[in-house]
């Protein structure tokens, strides 16, 4: 029914809900039901104007982000462990939850509430605080990854929060874009100019700054700060000592912070506020990996992992949101907006074990590892980290006096020499701005997406046609238009042999001719023709290639789900019936599951594409609704 | 006036004098222009007066050749052989043979000879036939226009621009030679932007780099006593393995000098790979077109160089150079990217496919294929 629903509003748009009950005839009772959860999971959005008529709408973005729930859990895995992927895998699968809620599922409270819809019910907000130390048995397998104390659960959602991962939900994420819009340009007009006129440029520019403005004041009341732990966290354990606090902070950029105790008695998140995914700062950190990967290609692994750490020390810096304001300023602001980061966070963020030597010529002669002495640079890394575990103490005591600085400064050296190295390659991985914290390092991430962008389809190319196609995109790419000849010329090649690679080229829609006539004639004969490679394009092309790419293969997922049909059915009433499969059929189960996970995680690569060609440049606004 | 043979001799020796001086010119090319006071000079005659019988009476032999350069009169040697000839053409043919004569070196198109000739197509060919077979001039193919049939004079070496650059042989396109070079180029940058690991597992047998999950498997004795083993604070880690991953070895940013175009030109001529007649005709400028395919081909990369004055070369990791005498067009494996490895990114009938159509994801043979793989 919902699926209905959902159909019917993606077909018509914007409708109300007795249209929808015209176009459905789902009996009222059902379809608000249905409506409640579609909002629920964040697939609708809704508005109600000044008629007080309530008008519902398809949320395209949050809805195609239901494809990447996977890629992000298992990101937020990676990063913050498993418990926190059991946090981002409840989030996705309700839409938003309550704090308290949250921590109810995951059986860390005492007084558990009855109900059937968790996010809809009032938690007492002290449930969470007197629940200190009450471990479920059946989390302890491995303790370290896994939450087991509310203390953890609320410094894990801590960390998501400060990183962007999570969101604070309100009200207006419910809005459509064009409402809020017309929304914050009336309070603007109102409140700025009571003439009501914004005509003439003057007026025009002006509007729009204090529109601007006005959207970022609203943007950033929504975000989430330390406010909201201080005002509501920590107020309601008055035994705290508020010395605590300074440790949040601290541990992303200086090393000298004890953090490893921090989420046991670290201030907690009010119970009643309300969380999302933030699925556009997911964006940035696939990005992140992407680029990486790329890194890796051409100066290996080590330095690609140094890139990796130095990307995620600026991810930190940025708040992606989805339906950002995009500032029309020249790209040379755009350059110095960019966030930097030093040399000393990337070292924080990289692992320790990563011998850095490796990969440079010559480093593990002239600054030999500290292979023998445990007190090496090593240890100076293990203390500063925002960790969840509460880890090795001793430790972390062997990493004063004098061999920890030497270790660490050898470190520091190494990893700036990776910086350097990538700073040196052509395709620009970074640039150093500044000297302070061992150096400074930007991003141009327009221009780094660009190039991720060109490899795509340069792969693509290179996967479907061969070495030579793609070579002739990328001269094409860097030369702007050529005749044959030009090209002929300039790759060395014979021009009877470029022409039939273009032709194919043109043929796939990824180079474009264009006719110049030699004289009035205009006969093919007489006719010049200059190949183009048009990447923005190209870029489009393949995302809609993607997308029925994705549509089909979940088409075919369907089918084969259709075939293995009886297998299925029985396989899952075997619980309840305590039936026996036999052989055939259990080959059939196995069959389906290998099945739908090939299928399955073919959508997911195909959505990694997506994630490139549209997302990363955060510039696209297809999804906007 | 002096008699005709005092005037044919006299023009004769001027004659020698002026091919001499045509000869000796560093160029090779035969067709020094001169002009009057040279002439007065060669010939060691005093005045215009008794030099214009001599140049009249060579003229008139074929042996001379008038041309207009620079709002001057001046002359230019012919050999003696064509000039024989020219003297028993009839005066189309001669037309003709002066056309082909200004190209020069760059030769002429047929249909451009008729269009300035004003001449019948058939008459056209026919003279070229005639003075073809008389050897006078020869039909030569460009690189630029392999179609169109251009003719020059039978004793002068076709321009660069007419034959191609190095890369070609009699105007084609030597394709053999092109990718040798560019493997060559490829082999010796690589040797030289490098530092090549050939040290293999001298860190010993355990990885260096560990992660969080293989800690316990992989780790080095003295981390044991850190008891991170689980330990999932997310760090940006990898797993390199010293033994396969660092064949290659990048040089600090900023302390080596990668070869630049001169250096692999200079390689190039100085060795012996090549032969000697080709590595004097390659210039610089070729090396860097080859250079330019080679960055095209994601072979090599360009890389600013310690000076800073010119643009140095590496290869692109993983790189390597063929050796010589093997296939050329070895099997590459590309990873491809999320849509080619689905069967629709390579499907030849993508954009036919549809719910309920002829083609349609439900019945497809390539997902069957793919999926039973």
């Amino acid at each position: 029914m919902a699926q209905q629903i959902f159909t019917t509003l993606a077909e018509n748009g914007r409708l109300a809900r007795f249209q929808i009950q015209q176009l459905t005839h789902i009996p009222t009772r059902s379809l608000r039901h249905a409506l409640a959860v579609l909002v629920q999971l964040h697939l609708v959005l809704h508005y109600t104007g000044e008629e007080d008529i309530t008008f519902y709408s398809v949320d395209w973005r949050n809805s195609y982000y239901l494809t990447r729930s996977n890629r992000v859990i298992s990101l937020v895995d990676n990063r913050y462990g498993e418990g926190a992927g059991k946090i981002m895998a409840n989030l996705l699968q309700l839409g938003h939850a309550r704090v308290g809620d949250l921590a109810q599922a995951f059986d860390l409270t005492t007084k558990p509430n009855s109900g059937d819809d968790p996010c809809r019910e009032h938690v007492n907000a002290e449930n969470g605080a007197r629940v200190n130390g009450t471990d479920t048995n059946h989390m302890r397998k491995t303790p370290n990854t896994k939450i087991s104390t509310i203390g953890q659960f609320h410094g894990t959602l801590r960390k998501m929060l400060k990183a962007g991962f999570l969101a604070k939900v309100n009200k207006r994420i419910y809005t459509p874009a064009a409402d809020l819009d017309a929304e914050i340009e009336e309070a603007v007009i109102s409140d700025r100019f009571p003439d009501r006129k914004i005509t003439g440029p003057k007026k025009q520019a002006e509007f729009k700054s204090a529109v601007n403005i006005l959207k970022r004041k609203w943007r950033d009341n929504d975000e989430f700060t330390d406010r909201d732990l201080e005002s509501k966290g920590t107020i309601r354990r008055p035994g705290e000592p508020p010395g605590k606090r300074a440790k949040v902070n601290g541990g992303l950029t200086n090393g000298a912070g004890h953090d490893g105790h921090i989420e046991e008695n670290g201030p907690k998140l009010p119970n009643d506020m309300v969380l999302k995914v933030n699925y556009a700062q997911c964006v940035l950190a696939f990005r992140t990996d992407r680029l990486e990967q790329l890194a890796e290609s051409y100066l290996g692994p080590v330095t690609g992992a140094v890139y990796g750490a130095l990307l995620q020390a600026l991810e930190g810096k940025v708040r992606a949101r989805d339906g950002d304001i995009q500032d029309d300023e020249g790209s040379d602001d755009e350059e110095d907006d960019l966030p930097v980061a030093s040399t000393l966070e990337v070292a924080d963020l990289l692992d320790p074990n990563i011998d850095l030597t490796l990969g440079i010529q010559g480093m593990s002669e002239t600054q030999p590892l500290t292979n023998g002495d445990t007190k090496g640079k090593k240890k100076a890394k293990v203390t500063e980290d925002e960790s969840i575990k509460i880890e090795d103490d001793e430790d972390e005591h062997h990493t004063n006096g004098y061999t920890s600085y030497e270790g660490r400064n050898k470190r520091l050296n190494l990893v700036e020499e990776h910086l350097k190295i990538l700073e040196e390659h052509s395709k620009g991985f970074c640039k150093r701005v500044g000297g302070a914290g061992r150096g400074e390092w930007r991003v141009h991430f327009s221009a780094l997406t660009d190039t991720l962008v060109q490899t795509t389809i340069d792969e693509t190319i290179l996967a479907r046609f061969g070495k030579i196609h793609a070579l002739l995109v990328r001269m094409l790419r860097e030369k702007g238009r050529l005749a044959e000849k030009e090209i002929g010329a300039l790759t060395l090649m014979r021009a009877k042999d470029v022409r039939s690679v273009l032709t194919e080229l043109q043929y796939a829609g990824i180079i474009e001719a264009q006719e110049v006539p030699k004289d009035t004639s205009r006969q093919p004969t007489r006719t010049l023709y200059l190949y183009f490679h048009d990447q923005k394009r190209v870029q489009s092309l393949l995302l809609q290639q993607s997308y029925q790419g994705m549509s089909r293969t979940l088409q075919r997922l369907k089918q084969e789900r259709e075939n293995y049909k009886n297998a299925i059915e029985k396989a899952e009433m075997m619980d309840v019936m305590n039936e026996e499969l036999n052989q055939n059929e259990r080959e059939a189960v196995m069959q389906w599951r290998e099945v739908e996970e090939k299928l399955v995680i073919q959508v997911q690569r195909m959505d990694d594409q997506v994630a490139l060609l549209r997302d990363f440049s955060g510039k696209d606004n297809s999804l906007v609704s | 006036m002096a008699n005709s043979d005092e005037i044919a001799n006299e023009a004769d020796a001027l004659y020698d004098q002026v091919a001499k001086s045509s000869l000796d010119e560093a160029t090779g090319v035969r067709s020094k222009v001169f002009f009057q006071d040279e002439l007065l000079k060669l010939a060691d005659v005093d005045s215009a007066k008794t030099l214009m019988p001599l140049i009249q009476y060579l003229t008139n032999n074929g042996l001379f050749r008038t041309l207009r350069q620079a709002g001057k009169l001046g002359w230019s040697a012919r050999p003696r052989e064509a000039a024989r000839q020219i003297v028993t053409l009839d005066r189309e043919d001669k037309q003709i043979y002066e056309i082909i004569e200004e190209a020069h070196t760059n030769g002429i198109w047929s249909r451009e000879l008729r269009r300035k000739t004003n001449m019948a197509t058939n008459a056209v060919t026919k003279a070229l036939n005639q003075m073809e077979k008389r050897n006078l001039i020869k039909g030569i193919k460009s690189v630029k226009n392999p179609a169109q049939r251009t003719y020059m004079l039978y004793h002068l070496v076709p321009s660069e621009d007419v034959t191609g650059n190095s890369f070609f042989d009699s105007g084609d396109l030597d394709e053999s030679f092109r990718d040798e070079l560019m493997n060559l180029i490829v082999f010796w940058v690589r040797t030289q932007s490098w530092s090549e690991n050939k040290k293999k597992g001298k860190k010993g047998p355990v990885s260096p780099v560990l992660t969080a999950d293989d800690a316990s498997s992989r780790k080095r004795k003295r981390t044991e006593d850190i008891e991170d083993a689980g330990r999932h604070v997310y760090r940006r880690s990898a797993k390199p393995d010293p033994e396969t991953d660092f064949p290659q070895l990048v040089y600090r940013a900023g302390t080596h000098n990668y070869p630049t175009a001169e250096d692999i030109h200079k390689f190039l001529t100085e060795s012996n790979a090549i032969k000697p007649t080709k590595a004097a005709s390659l210039t610089v400028a070729e090396i860097q077109g080859c250079i330019d395919v080679l960055c095209w081909g994601e072979k090599l990369e360009r890389v600013p160089n310690k000076d800073g004055i010119a643009w140095g070369y590496r290869t692109v990791r993983g790189v390597s150079f063929r050796p010589p005498g093997t296939a050329m067009d070895e099997y590459e494996d590309h990873p491809g990217t999320g849509l080619t490895q689905a069967p629709c990114g390579r499907c030849p009938v993508f954009d036919l496919c549809h719910e309920d159509g002829p083609v349609n994801p439900q019945e497809c043979v390539y997902f069957d294929q793919w999926l039973r793989a």
